[in-house]
């Protein structure tokens, strides 16, 4: 590592992990997962003379959710369900009736890979990246208020989801 | 903040400690008289549980052997770059060639065609000119009336001039 640099080596190894688990919570398969992260190193080992040092996590968390919604992006030229035209619009349910069973199924990646890509992507940089909401509205280029919503929002959807899956 | 903005949004940015201090202090004033605010914020936080719960997720070995042995994708020159980590434009303007270098590669095949076209031809020519030879070994023959060497052969050596 050169003036708190790394080299591309250095973040594949010290940092695949991290890179590996954000792209999976976000693809939700294994296949998926490996050619984000093929496409996201690519782009790092291209980016690392201009990586300024510091959040070097906050700056893969970047690059691979960049590289996750250009496929989205793709795909939508084929869609397979049917999203919300609006995600700030929708409304989230009401509190669960027996809300003293705590218990999450287990089939909580899932839960997550269902999601809408409007409400899984902030959440997963939340919750599985722990980037700050000010981040992530800098990642995605909406305005944190936006990000505030879409992370409860999405955080009430999986719920419903995970009750529902479980009843 | 008033209290009609205050939605039910700013739960989760509760529990990530994204709020300000006053906002902060609303919501705990209105999660104290609702007992909806406290079920929902419940959830959300055993949901957020849940998911900063989710292990970390291994890649396959042989993924990663792949990964380091070498570049991470062969070729990947058809794929898009929409992140601000690939400059594209200034992707192509370091590959594209500077004009005054289009201008001296011009020029340079320019001369190569000049060379080929009025070089090249000139160095295959017979030295010395087979015509001319001839020529002025015919003239001497009828000048001089020598039998013998009217009848001989031009014995000039020639070479091909390579």
């Amino acid at each position: 590592m050169a003036d708190g640099i790394p080299t591309w080596e250095e973040v594949a190894r010290d940092h695949g992990r991290f890179l590996y688990t954000v792209a999976y919570r976000l693809a939700g398969n294994d296949d998926d997962a490996q050619d984000l992260v093929q496409e996201a190193l690519l782009k790092v080992r291209r980016g690392l003379e201009r990586y300024e040092p510091g959040s070097l996590e906050g700056w893969l968390a970047r690059i691979v959710t960049n590289v996750f919604l250009d496929d989205m992006r793709r795909r939508k030229r084929r869609p397979t369900s049917a999203l919300p035209d609006d995600p700030d619009r929708v409304v989230p349910p009401a509190p669960a009736a027996d809300v003293a069973s705590r218990e999450l199924p287990v089939h909580l990646q899932e839960a997550l890979a269902a999601l809408p890509e409007d409400f899984r992507v902030p959440v997963v940089l939340c919750d599985v990246a722990d980037q700050s909401y000010e981040q992530i509205a800098s990642t995605l280029g909406v305005p944190v208020g936006t990000v505030r919503s879409r992370i409860h929002r999405g955080r009430r959807l999986l719920r419903t989801t995970l009750t529902e899956g479980a009843a | 903040m008033s209290e009609h903005e205050l939605t039910e949004d700013l739960l989760s940015a509760y529990l990530d400690d994204e709020l300000a201090a006053s906002e902060r202090a609303e919501v705990e004033a209105r999660l104290a008289a609702s007992t909806e605010w406290q079920a929902i914020l419940d959830e959300v936080r055993a949901t957020r549980g849940a998911l900063r719960g989710l292990p970390a997720v291994d890649g396959p070995p042989e993924f990663w052997a792949r990964v380091m042995a070498g570049d991470p994708v062969p070729d990947a020159t058809g794929r898009a770059a929409s992140d601000q980590v690939i400059d594209l434009g200034a992707e192509r303007r370091r590959r594209r060639m500077p004009r005054w270098a289009v201008a001296a590669a011009g020029a340079a095949a320019a001369a190569v065609i000049v060379v080929g076209v009025v070089a090249v031809p000139q160095r295959d020519r017979v030295r010395p000119a087979v015509a001319v030879l001839s020529n002025e070994h015919a003239a001497r023959s009828s000048v001089g009336n020598d039998v013998i060497s009217s009848l001989a052969s031009i014995a000039v050596p020639t070479k091909l001039g390579r």
